[in-house]
């Protein structure tokens, strides 16, 4: 049972992995070129497979045994998917080129030789390749390479540490038109480079018979690892090359539609593959005093006054000027010294502004005696690595020697006597700046829920529905508003309000048990109630008025006959004068039946 | 009684779990710094597909610089990044690993770091409000005829200022969302049309950011930091957001 799934399984994969191909195709594009011109040499793996769409693995190194004299450079991939449906049946495809450019020196004829690589797990066999360099005929347009190419004044060597200023010149030729810089880019990993400048300095050169316009940006490099170091710079830039029609010159001179028979393109333009053989400090000769100083420098020892008193400091300057790596240069730690307590340095870096390499570098040491008499400060001494002689050079400044008075004041020690010998206080490193290579190993130990990123809020239906009901509540407020001010404009509406506010005040003075006044308030509240229902001032008129206008809003004869009595009575009372209680419940009944018929 | 327990019990245990950390974002730190690079990334990947965050985005992105890929390290802090705005620390590492490949520093304007003060949904609800209560406040006194007072004069002023600053601080917010950098550790070509034998119409350099502009299949249209436009594959770049 086992066997056989066993057997099933097998089967199946080896179904499986019939159906995926892959093959590997190598070529030159385009085969032939003239000496100078670049061509692509391109490994391209394609995968089909008729049951699963092929994931591209993406292949990030190629061990290509030899170059065959060819100078490879930008090496990038390209890869594409596609799909056929043939009669119902699919077919996947997967596309990955591998594409760098190639340049011959010479003409002749150049071969990639056939190389394996792994990919997916498996081996796979890329073919050779060869590409046909002729060589130029003298009367032939210019490359590319010759009207726009890119150089570095870089030295061939360096020590680790040594800040050096280079130029990187982007020469365009006078044929060419430049439209702008899209992109920078460089390939050192061995170095810190300071930034591009945004603006260059433009000249003009003449090269090989050629006029260029030649683009200059300063650049400062410090090497940080030791070996053969690569230093390579790109720009992407896009410029209007000379049109092939015009590229014999008119005798009638250059004419201003020349130009508008070009075409702008983008170009990548590279140095010629640079390497900077980068050496290590020796080891052998190197002072304890040195901490890193690369370059050429003097050192001046100052004080600012040559007495004091015991208590007062003084400071003692050192000045570092010259040339070199001054961002290297640490303060020169300073020996305990009997009688002096003294403290870290304040430094100040005046730089050139010519030159960012040339300065004076200051560091103020703040010392205060302790002690009266004649005190030495400590010698200072200043080391650095000279690249032009190749060896250490250490400077030493003589100890200058301070005349100090007692203390005009009397000065309790506070310190304990034993502790007193203790001649400097110990200098304690309290704060410790993180250098960007120690940041970028420092994980975060504290995972805090972050802000949502995803903008929900646009996808869900509370917003819109939010938004919807600001809508609503917009218009509905618009609305309520402009009726309202139509009613108050209304003379009609005026009354009505008018009468309204009258009748709740009638009715409740109705509520008196007082049969004079109740039945005057019945009254008046049948008038008001009869205004606002007819929309007419009814507030003095007589029952036969009010009878007539009953009768036509359509009231039944048992409310008009109510009215009638209650009427009568309230006149009965009005005219008789009495006003003692009197059992007013029927009345009551009587006045709500006919306020709510009207 | 018993009940009042449990649910007691109950509200304990989810308030412990809510406050303990991953416990594979703790391998994981271990994992690193037994410089374990390998299992590192694969804990912090864990990590973040049970509960994203900024912490794990950015220890993920230093281990991948650890493990010699920059650009996926770029992507994963400009993530960090995006989850922890006001972060100086990101801001700084993402400007020096980015210098470190050969990009510009990339440093945020000062109205980006500002948009970003707040989220984006946030500022989408203030500027919701703020247009229609300035539209009410604007309106109302015009139709019923009543000189605003100085009331509502002042919030009249203080919901467009709202709007004013909402709008674009939105726009902004949403705008950096549809971008994303390119993963490959080479530069890569992009190409005229959405297929790789289309003409080569510019290079994104590794770790370049990029905005999308539009998608088909298994490319994207972009437009590079270095103003380059054309269609990229899927394999080789990643939006910030899916």
């Amino acid at each position: 049972m086992h066997l056989r799934n066993v057997l099933l399984i097998f089967t199946l994969m080896v179904t499986v992995i019939l159906q995926a191909e892959i093959r590997v195709h190598t070529r030159f594009e385009p085969p032939r070129v003239a000496v100078g011109s670049a061509s692509k040499y391109i490994v391209e793996i394609v995968e089909t497979d008729n049951s699963i769409k092929p994931v591209v693995e993406p292949v990030t190194t190629l061990p290509i045994p030899s170059t065959g004299g060819l100078n490879l450079r930008n090496g990038r991939t390209s890869s594409s998917q596609s799909t056929k449906i043939i009669n119902g049946a699919r077919s996947y495809k997967s596309t990955q080129q591998l594409i760098i450019d190639a340049v011959a020196p010479e003409s002749g004829s150049f071969s990639i030789p056939e190389f394996i690589f792994e990919y997916k797990g498996a081996r796979l066999q890329a073919p050779a390749a060869t590409l046909e360099v002729v060589a130029r005929s003298a009367d032939a347009t210019p490359t590319i390479d010759e009207l726009i190419f890119l150089k570095t004044d870089a030295p061939d060597q360096l020590y680790v540490g040594e800040t050096t200023p280079i130029t990187l010149k982007l020469y365009v030729s006078s044929t060419v038109q430049m439209r702008g810089l899209n992109a920078f880019e460089r390939t050192a990993d061995g170095f810190t480079i300071s930034d591009l400048p945004e603006e260059s300095n433009e000249t003009i050169e003449m090269l090989n018979g050629r006029r260029y316009r030649v683009y200059s940006w300063p650049l400062i490099i410090t090497p940080i690892s030791s070996g053969q170091q690569d230093l390579n710079f790109q720009f992407t830039l896009s410029a209007q090359m000379p049109d092939q029609r015009n590229a014999t010159p008119s005798p009638f001179g250059q004419s201003i539609f020349d130009n508008f028979f070009g075409r702008t393109e983008r170009f990548n333009i590279y140095t010629e593959p640079t390497q900077i053989d980068v050496r290590r400090l020796p080891a052998e000769g190197r002072p304890d005093s040195f901490s890193g100083a690369i370059g050429m420098f003097n050192m001046q020892v100052t004080a600012d006054s040559d007495s004091t008193r015991v208590g007062e400091p003084i400071m003692l300057s050192l000045k570092v000027s010259g040339q070199g790596n001054f961002d290297r240069i640490k303060s020169p730690d300073m020996p305990s010294t009997s009688g002096w307590r003294n403290y870290e340095p304040e430094a100040a870096f005046d730089q050139d502004s010519s030159n960012p390499r040339k300065g004076v570098k200051r560091f103020d040491y703040v010392f205060i005696p302790e002690n009266s008499g004649a005190l030495d400060l400590p010698a200072v001494s200043f080391s650095f690595f000279d690249p032009k002689i190749q060896e250490y050079v250490e400077l030493t400044s003589p100890a200058l020697t301070i005349q100090v008075a007692p203390s005009e004041h009397l000065i309790t020690p506070l310190t304990p006597p034993q502790q007193a010998t203790v001649e400097t206080a110990p200098v304690i490193q309290l704060i410790k700046q993180l250098n960007p290579e120690e940041m970028l190993v420092t994980l975060d130990y504290r995972p805090r829920k972050g802000r949502v990123i995803e903008p929900d809020l646009l996808r869900s239906t509370w917003f819109y529905t939010l938004n919807i009901a600001g809508i609503l509540v917009l218009g509905a407020s618009i609305f309520w508003c402009y009726r309202r001010k139509c009613d108050q404009e209304n003379p009609d509406f005026a009354l009505i309000q008018t009468v309204k506010q009258a009748l709740k005040a009638t009715l409740k003075q109705a509520e008196s048990n007082d049969a004079v006044t109740f039945f005057h308030s019945a009254q008046q509240a049948i008038r008001l109630a009869t205004t606002v229902r007819v929309k007419c001032d009814l507030r003095t008129a007589n029952f036969e008025q009010l009878e007539s206008q009953f009768q036509r809003i359509g009231l039944t004869e048992s409310i008009i006959t109510d009215a009638r009595q209650l009427f009568d009575v309230a006149d009965a009372h009005r005219f008789s004068g009495r006003s003692e209680s009197t059992d007013l419940q029927i009345a009551r009944n009587q006045l709500t039946t006919i306020l709510k018929a009207l | 009684m018993s009940t009042y327990l449990r649910i007691l019990l109950l509200y304990f245990v989810t308030t412990i779990a809510a406050l303990a950390t991953s416990p594979a974002f703790e391998q994981g730190i271990e994992s690193y710094q037994n410089n374990e690079y390998d299992s590192a990334q694969a804990q912090f990947t864990s990590a973040i597909e049970d509960d994203e965050t900024a912490a794990a985005q950015h220890n993920l992105a230093l281990t991948y610089l650890q493990l010699g890929s920059p650009a996926l390290a770029i992507w994963h802090l400009e993530r960090a990044q995006l989850l922890a705005p006001l972060n100086a620390d990101y801001r700084f590492k993402l400007e020096a690993v980015r210098q470190q490949i050969g990009l510009f520093a990339g440093a945020p304007k000062w109205y980006t770091l500002a948009s970003q003060s707040l989220p984006t949904n946030v500022w989408l609800i203030i500027a919701s409000i703020s247009i229609w209560l300035f539209l009410l406040l604007w309106m109302l006194p015009s139709i019923t005829g009543i000189k605003p007072s100085i009331k509502i004069k002042s919030l009249r002023f203080l919901t467009l200022i709202a709007l004013l600053l909402a709008l674009p601080s939105a726009w902004l917010n949403l705008r950096m969302i549809e971008a994303g950098t390119v993963i490959a550790n080479e530069s890569v070509s992009l190409h005229a049309a959405p297929a790789s034998a289309a003409p080569e119409s510019g290079i994104a350099r590794a770790g370049e950011r990029a905005r999308i502009i539009d998608t088909y299949k298994h490319f994207y249209e972009v437009e590079t930091e270095g103003l380059a436009t054309g269609w990229i594959s899927k394999d080789v770049f990643r939006p910030f957001v899916d």
